[in-house]
């Protein structure tokens, strides 16, 4: 009986699952190159890793992007809103003065997130040190940002990195009290 | 005629085909859940910078628009007050707005001076912005002919450090350059600039030190 069946009828037609494949096969090709590219070219991420020096200090990473300092501290990443104006104590508040001179009369003081980043590596200048990876847009106030740890004697050190890349800072396993994340 | 003539074609098989395409496609799912588990695990690890002090005397780069360009500060400084004289106690206030008024070409710079008093004394620095098209870009640094590299073989790497002066545009050729001084032996610090900001020296020893990092 299978004998007398047209002979176009002895095999099923590939073409339409060759289509398929094909298609497959451009989209997976094209997935995993995108990948590739974002992740390992230009918008690969970096990983930081100290000196192994036993006289090192630990750095403490801060991202500085001109307005807001990112700290990567042992509790997450903490975003920082910087104010770089600076406070004198009035009879009614504060005197805001900003980095180009401009005054205003203020109830409170704002950056109090910053004391507490200042204060931790006050407290730990004697081993650790703040790592700042400064973004492009941050070039035009580096100094006076830097300034608020010199003038705590908060050893710095810096680095530049593009815009949007990301860092992360990669400590030895067992590196004590860190104040950074590994990531 | 034409009706037997296909009748006598015989379909070539796809089967051969099929398969090759269904390794193929196997062959590229390993491909990408290898590329998925790796990407997030990329890793530059990088000398990390912290700030010293140094006695090395700093040799001055300026990297903006994409080149680079080395300069002497002091000797800009000297030729800027060359016509003014020495500065001395009655006129310095005057020889200060003289010398902010000078401004020279060099073959890759537009150089001019600023200086102020300032409870008696003299603040004096040397402004430099580069020359657009001028000085070594990232490709060039590689070139033993470059000048560069020819600043790398003629400076002391123990008397002397490099000392960068870096636009935002151009972080990647700094990174580069610093990577050249440093397996040259070097020390290498560093200051942003933002952009079309002049790099200004202190030739009077005010302002911050330059250090290494």
């Amino acid at each position: 009986m299978a004998n007398n069946q047209p002979a176009e009828q002895d095999h099923f037609d590939l073409l339409p699952f060759i289509a398929i494949m094909m298609c497959l096969l451009g989209t997976l090709l094209l997935v995993t190159m995108s990948m590739a590219a974002i992740n390992v070219g230009a918008g690969a991420g970096e990983g930081w890793v100290p000196e192994q020096d036993p006289g090192a200090k630990i750095p403490v990473l801060i991202e500085w992007d001109g307005h807001s300092a990112i700290w990567h501290s042992d509790a997450g990443i903490r975003t920082i809103e910087v104010d770089l104006a600076r406070y004198a104590r009035t009879n009614v508040g504060w005197l805001r003065v900003d980095p180009d001179g401009g005054q205003e009369e203020v109830r409170n003081q704002k950056g109090g997130d910053l004391k507490l980043l200042l204060d931790y590596l006050e407290t730990r200048k004697q081993t650790h040190y703040a790592l700042l990876a400064i973004r492009p847009e941050g070039f035009f106030n580096l100094r006076r940002f830097t300034a608020r740890f010199q003038e705590r004697k908060i050893e710095i050190g810096s680095e530049p990195v593009e815009a949007g890349k990301p860092i992360h800072l990669i400590l030895p396993a067992n590196p004590g009290e860190t104040g950074a994340k590994t990531q | 005629m034409t009706r037997r003539r296909t009748q006598l074609f015989e379909q070539p098989s796809l089967v051969p085909m099929a398969d090759m395409v269904t390794n193929t496609v196997g062959i590229m799912l390993f491909i990408l859940i290898f590329v998925s588990l790796s990407a997030g695990g990329v890793i530059i690890s990088r000398h990390l910078p912290r700030e010293r002090a140094t006695h090395a005397h700093p040799v001055w780069l300026y990297c903006a628009h994409g080149r680079i360009v080395s300069f002497d500060a002091n000797e800009l400084g000297r030729e800027l007050a060359l016509p003014l004289g020495e500065p001395s106690g009655a006129n310095v206030e005057q020889w200060a707005r003289r010398y902010s008024g000078r401004s020279l070409t060099t073959d890759d710079l537009f150089v001019s001076g600023e200086a102020d008093t300032e409870n008696g004394g003299l603040r004096q620095l040397v402004a430099v912005r580069a020359r657009p098209d001028r000085g070594d870009d990232e490709a060039a640094i590689r070139n033993s002919a470059s000048s560069f590299q020819r600043l790398l073989t003629q400076r002391s790497r123990t008397d002397d450090f490099l000392f960068f002066f870096v636009s935002p545009d151009s972080v990647r050729l700094f990174r580069a350059a610093r990577d050249r001084a440093a397996e040259a032996g070097y020390q290498v610090g560093w200051t942003p600039v933002a952009p079309d900001v002049p790099a200004r020296v202190s030739l009077s020893g005010s302002g911050r030190e330059a250090t290494i990092q």
